[in-house]
């Protein structure tokens, strides 16, 4: 797994690229943290390249989305497969995450 | 002179007046009515000075003296007057710290004696409900205490109260013959505090509720009436004494109607009519009163077992999302009757109204009910730390916690000074601006515009809170209401669900049409067809994202075609929308899931746990879950069924992440071993636990659980059988003495363990059990001569001790020394240098055996296939038999552990060991899967192309050929291994 952010206009872009598994899974959720700290709460998770996540990575999700709740900001997906899409609706993840299918949408979708 | 608050003696807490005047606000303090300010204060000194309080005369010259007592008087009439009442307790307030005068004041009330005269009991309560009631307010109008700390003060009181009062009247009637009397107390007789008093929330002019109950079996009545009779009128006798009015005032205005059938029933009700009542006529909002009902007075102990009675009936074990329906629509109907469904600000009721502090209550009773059965953690009474608890669960986010706590402590500061200007119980805020203006002076507020910006938002935000989680949009409706519409209706339903993915839509129009015309008995009364048009779309969507919607559909038809009833299914789809997308994978793609699905539908309430799809537990935290899901209270046969459903919850859980592939099925294999060991040694210890208390300590070292098979080799799939031995120090000849005794209580604990971990429940047998109980001393013989002992996997009977049992072997609980000494044992065993003329027997018969079963090429037949699983352990076994005696290091139950292991004590090379526990997982994760997923007897490759793609995707390979690919590769190197070691 290779996790990478960058911040622009009060957003923070996180790309990840790979398996997050539980091998990762401290990892990817440190990574998760450290950019919501970064973006103040405002985070656009772009999943295109993510290839598997496990309920690891779930876990390193939620809590990274109630730390940029407590923020008073969120974290919004872009670029999901239909795979982890479904992960996504099935956990009901999708109460707390929204979904789109690009990086511009979700940007726009957190507003300036 | 101005006398200055007095700065407090070196050491001493700072007075009340010196805290409210230091507090970050006090400056900006007013009165509303200026004119009643001035004259408070002149009264107040005038009374100071003729009662000789000098602090309190002093302390009205001084600028803070000044806008304290000036607050008061010009905001509250009813303040004031309790300002006037008692100069003494007044000055109090000028001289002594906070905390120390509420604990003087509670103090003195817990030490009083029952026994006093009825008039020094009236007086005693009323002065201290006036005391309280003026600190209460002005701890909490200068910010001393928080609300919530004020509240408490003010349900301590009315504890202390009704105490005081049933103890006064049961000392009386011991006194007059009617009672005999009780040295500890156990008079059978006990007052429950509901409501917020029960929670220790009360509000400041609230009143109280009660129920009071008597048990007639304890109660010690010797009168010439009737218990029922006297216990009434004592329980009349408790509320005059509360709630009469005299020159003193009163205490409390106190309700008896929370009691079952109160229209019918005398004032106290016996605990068996109580819980036959709930039993059987008990609705949701009873359940809802009884969250917080506390026993206050009278004999405590029967208070809190009857308590414990009732907890089935408050707490059911099913999430009950018809409660969480009833509650809502409880909510609607008093919006629509009160006319509360607006917000505004000019009498709009702080409670009742549109994101009041009701709707917050209900939202936090509303998921105690829903998940309190089966998380214990959610049965706290008070609101606010039930909001953090509830964050802590994931059911909130912290940002809708935060929201809410903050505005119910605003909301309840808020009502608290609507009752405190006249101690009216009102909730309401007044109709005119002078009442507005008022209330935010009171408030600390600059005009009633800033009152109104205040509440305008904090109401908004929390009914914006309830209406997301409990209401639905409206183009549910709407999409129902096309459904069951005419023919032209029919066209827009059909091109919607066609839209949604269905290849025969018209089909599936009548199958959704069947259900809301309540062609199932699931879905035949009015109410469930209700909550089924409210989630329609939701479930019709998500069906439609399924690799096969028609197919899905159908399972799903079929599903509520066998289900009893859907009063439970779809108000919780209702509260749980997304839920819908499970049941459409349930149902799309793991047929074997759904058959469980079908047989226990309750399973899918296990996935409302927001922590459903996080990893699991550790084993031991497992076993801690288990316990806590356990509590206290309830029959051995209540415990057990309490115990299945937790296993099925948690079975389903793992069922479900492997089958979303979040788990690998590694680790789904080894979490269902988790399981069954926390449901065997929390059963075993219940058990042993109870028959301890029965019969005392059996005599020797006690007894170990052996956990075998795929169970203590951590290789569970789906449906797996229960193998366990249960190895305990007795001597199976003895004919008397201790030593039969313990083999009574071993063998009893046996029969009755065997029994639990196989009875029949609402969910089916908890597990498929194998149980054998042997003597300790029978497994010790066994190691002393292990070189002699059985294989066990040549078609030998070797019984349990042979190698091939014990190798998958694994002690995971009882009592400690037994439990050291069967791994003792075990570990000599198969650590015992083995005769190689009749390890090379055992192999040789091995062979043949191999020849004759492996007769398929199937590479997913994977016990028979060459190179399969039965191949892959003859072989790992063999090699660890045969080095185990230079090293434990090869020793590991799990056959895939056992070849790195090998590698690790270098008996294989590393990339050899590597790649036959991969062989091994690759088709322990297919075996898995399909059992999961698959009932059919037709091939694997006749499956449907969706189950093979996610098949393949489980076991990360891409696509089904390359699965089968790897299969073969993997079979055919395992086979040359075999080949090259077991001969």
């Amino acid at each position: 797994m290779e996790i990478t952010s960058s911040l622009s206009e009060g957003v923070a872009l996180v790309s990840v690229v790979g398996r997050v598994d539980s091998a990762v899974a401290r990892e990817w959720e440190l990574g998760l943290v450290a950019a919501v700290n970064e973006g103040g709460g405002r985070i656009v998770l772009d999943c295109g390249e993510l290839s598997y996540m496990s309920s690891a990575g779930l876990r390193g999700l939620l809590v990274a989305s109630k730390k940029a709740d407590a923020e008073g900001g969120q974290i919004v997906v872009s670029g999901a497969s239909d795979r982890i899409r479904e992960i996504l609706e099935v956990s009901g993840f999708v109460r707390f995450l929204k979904v789109f299918d690009t990086v511009d949408e979700a940007r726009s979708a957190l507003g300036n | 002179m101005a006398t200055q608050p007095q700065p407090p003696e070196p050491g001493a807490a700072p007075s009340v007046l010196a805290l409210a005047a230091a507090g970050p606000s006090f400056e900006t303090l007013r009165p509303f009515r200026e004119a009643g300010a001035r004259a408070g204060i002149k009264r107040l000194r005038a009374a100071a000075s003729r009662a000789g309080a000098e602090a309190l005369e002093g302390s009205l010259d001084s600028p803070a003296g000044q806008r304290f007592f000036g607050f008061l008087f010009g905001n509250s009439p009813f303040l004031g007057g309790l300002l006037m009442r008692d100069i003494a307790f007044t000055e109090t307030l000028v001289t002594d710290a906070p905390d120390s005068i509420a604990a003087r004041l509670l103090d003195q009330l817990a030490g009083a004696e029952p026994s006093m005269s009825r008039a020094d009991l009236m007086r005693l309560l009323r002065v201290s409900r006036n005391r309280v009631a003026l600190i209460a307010a002005v701890y909490d109008c200068f910010g001393i205490w928080d609300v919530m700390r004020c509240a408490r003060l003010l349900s301590d009181l009315a504890d202390h109260a009704v105490r005081l009062t049933v103890s006064h009247l049961l000392a009386q009637s011991v006194a007059q013959g009617d009672l005999a009397p009780s040295e500890d107390g156990r008079w059978g007789y006990f007052v429950l505090a509901m409501g917020k008093q029960g929670a220790r929330e009360l509000n400041y002019s609230s009143d109280i509720d009660l129920i009071a109950i008597y048990d007639s079996e304890r109660v010690p009545y010797q009168g010439a009436k009737t218990a029922r009779d006297h216990f009434s009128r004592l329980t009349h006798a408790m509320v005059s004494i509360l709630e009469s009015r005299n020159a003193d005032g009163y205490v409390f205005r106190t309700d008896l109607r929370l009691r079952p059938d109160a229209a019918s029933t005398p004032a106290a009700i016996t605990a068996d009519f109580a819980l036959d009542y709930y039993r059987e006529r008990g609705r949701t909002w009873e359940r809802a009163a009884f969250i917080k009902a506390r026993p206050v007075a009278g004999d405590l102990e029967a208070g809190r077992q009857f308590l414990e009675r009732m907890e089935p009936f408050v707490w059911d074990e099913a999430l009950d999302f018809r409660s969480v329906e009833d509650m809502r629509s409880m909510s609607e109907q008093i919006h629509d009757f009160h006319g509360h469904g607006e917000v505004k600000l000019a009498g709009q009721n702080v409670k009742l109204g549109r994101g009041g502090i009701r709707e917050i209550e209900f939202f936090v009773h509303m998921y105690q009910l829903a998940y309190g059965g089966r998380n214990r953690r959610l049965r706290s009474a008070g609101v606010l730390p039930m909001l953090g608890i509830l964050e802590r669960a994931y059911h909130l986010m912290p940002n809708e916690a935060e929201t809410l706590k903050a505005a119910y402590a605003l909301l309840r500061r808020l009502e608290h000074r609507l009752q405190m200007v006249n101690d009216n119980q009102t909730q309401s805020l007044p109709e005119s601006d002078d009442g507005l203006e008022h209330v935010a002076a009171f408030m600390n507020l600059a005009s009633k515009e800033e009152l109104g910006a205040l509440l305008g938002g904090v109401f908004s935000e929390v009914h914006a809170l309830y209406r997301a989680r409990f209401n639905v949009p409206e183009r549910q409706r709407e999409f129902s209401e096309a459904i069951l519409a005419g023919r032209q209706g029919t066209a827009d339903a059909v091109s919607a669900v066609d839209a949604a993915g269905f290849a025969r839509p018209e089909l599936a129009v009548e199958t959704v049409r069947g259900w809301l015309a309540g062609r199932h008995p699931s879905t035949a009364s009015k109410a469930v067809r209700a909550s089924l048009g409210e989630v329609l779309e939701d479930v019709v969507e998500a069906l439609g994202k399924t690799p096969d919607p028609d197919r899905a559909l159908a399972r799903l038809d079929a599903f509520l075609s066998r289900l009893p009833d859907g009063q439970r299914l779809f108000p919780m789809l209702r509260a749980n929308a997304w839920l819908a997308n499970l049941i459409a994978v349930v149902m799309g793609v793991a047929p074997r899931m759904a058959d469980l699905l079908d047989a226990n539908p309750h399973l899918l309430q296990a996935a409302l746990d927001p922590s459903f799809f996080l990893p699991m537990p550790s084993p031991s935290a497992l076993v801690a879950e288990l316990e806590e899901r356990l509590g206290q209270g309830g029959s051995f046969r209540e415990r057990v069924d309490r115990t299945a459903a937790w296993a099925d919850d948690r079975q389903f859980q793992v069922g479900v992440q492997a089958l979303q592939n979040l788990i690998t099925l590694d680790e789904a294999s080894a979490s269902r071993s988790h399981i069954a060991r926390a449901v065997a040694e929390v059963l075993y210890r219940e058990v042993a636990a109870d028959l301890r208390r029965r019969q005392g300590e059996p005599a020797g070292r006690g007894c170990a659980i052996v956990a075998l098979g795929d169970f203590g080799a951590e290789e569970m799939t789906f449906g797996s059988p229960l193998q366990l031995l249960l190895v305990a120090d007795f001597d199976g000849a003895a004919a008397d003495g201790p030593n039969q005794a313990a083999r009574r209580f071993h063998g009893w604990t046996a029969r009755r363990l065997g029994a639990a971990l196989r009875r029949r429940t609402r969910a089916g047998a908890l597990y498929e059990t194998e149980l054998t109980l042997m003597p300790l001393s029978a497994l010790e013989a066994a190691a002393a001569s292990a070189a002699d002992l059985q294989t066990g996997g040549d078609g030998s009977d070797g019984g349990l001790v042979n190698l091939t049992t014990l190798s998958r072997a694994a002690v995971i609980g009882g009592d400690a020394v037994a439990m050291d000494d069967a791994t003792a044992a075990i570990q000599r065993i198969l650590r015992a240098p083995k005769d190689p003329v009749r390890l090379g027997r055992s192999m040789a018969a091995m062979h043949t055996l191999r020849a004759t079963e492996a007769a398929t090429e199937d590479p997913f037949e994977m016990r028979n296939v060459a190179g399969g699983l039965r191949d892959l352990e003859v072989t790992a076994r063999h090699l660890q038999w045969s080095h185990a005696h230079r090293t434990s290091a090869v020793l590991a139950n799990g056959v895939a552990a056992a070849f790195e292991a090998l590698a690790g004590a270098g008996v294989v090379n590393v990339d050899e060991g590597r790649s036959l526990a991969d062989a091994v997982r690759l088709q322990r994760g297919v075996e898995s899967f399909l059992r999961l997923t698959w009932s059919h007897d037709a091939p694997v490759r006749d499956a449907p192309d969706t189950l093979k793609a996610r098949l393949a995707d489980a076991l990360a390979c891409d696509g089904f050929d390359v699965l089968e690919g790897r299969l073969r590769d993997a079979q055919q190197q395992a086979f040359a291994a075999f080949r090259k070691y077991v001969k």
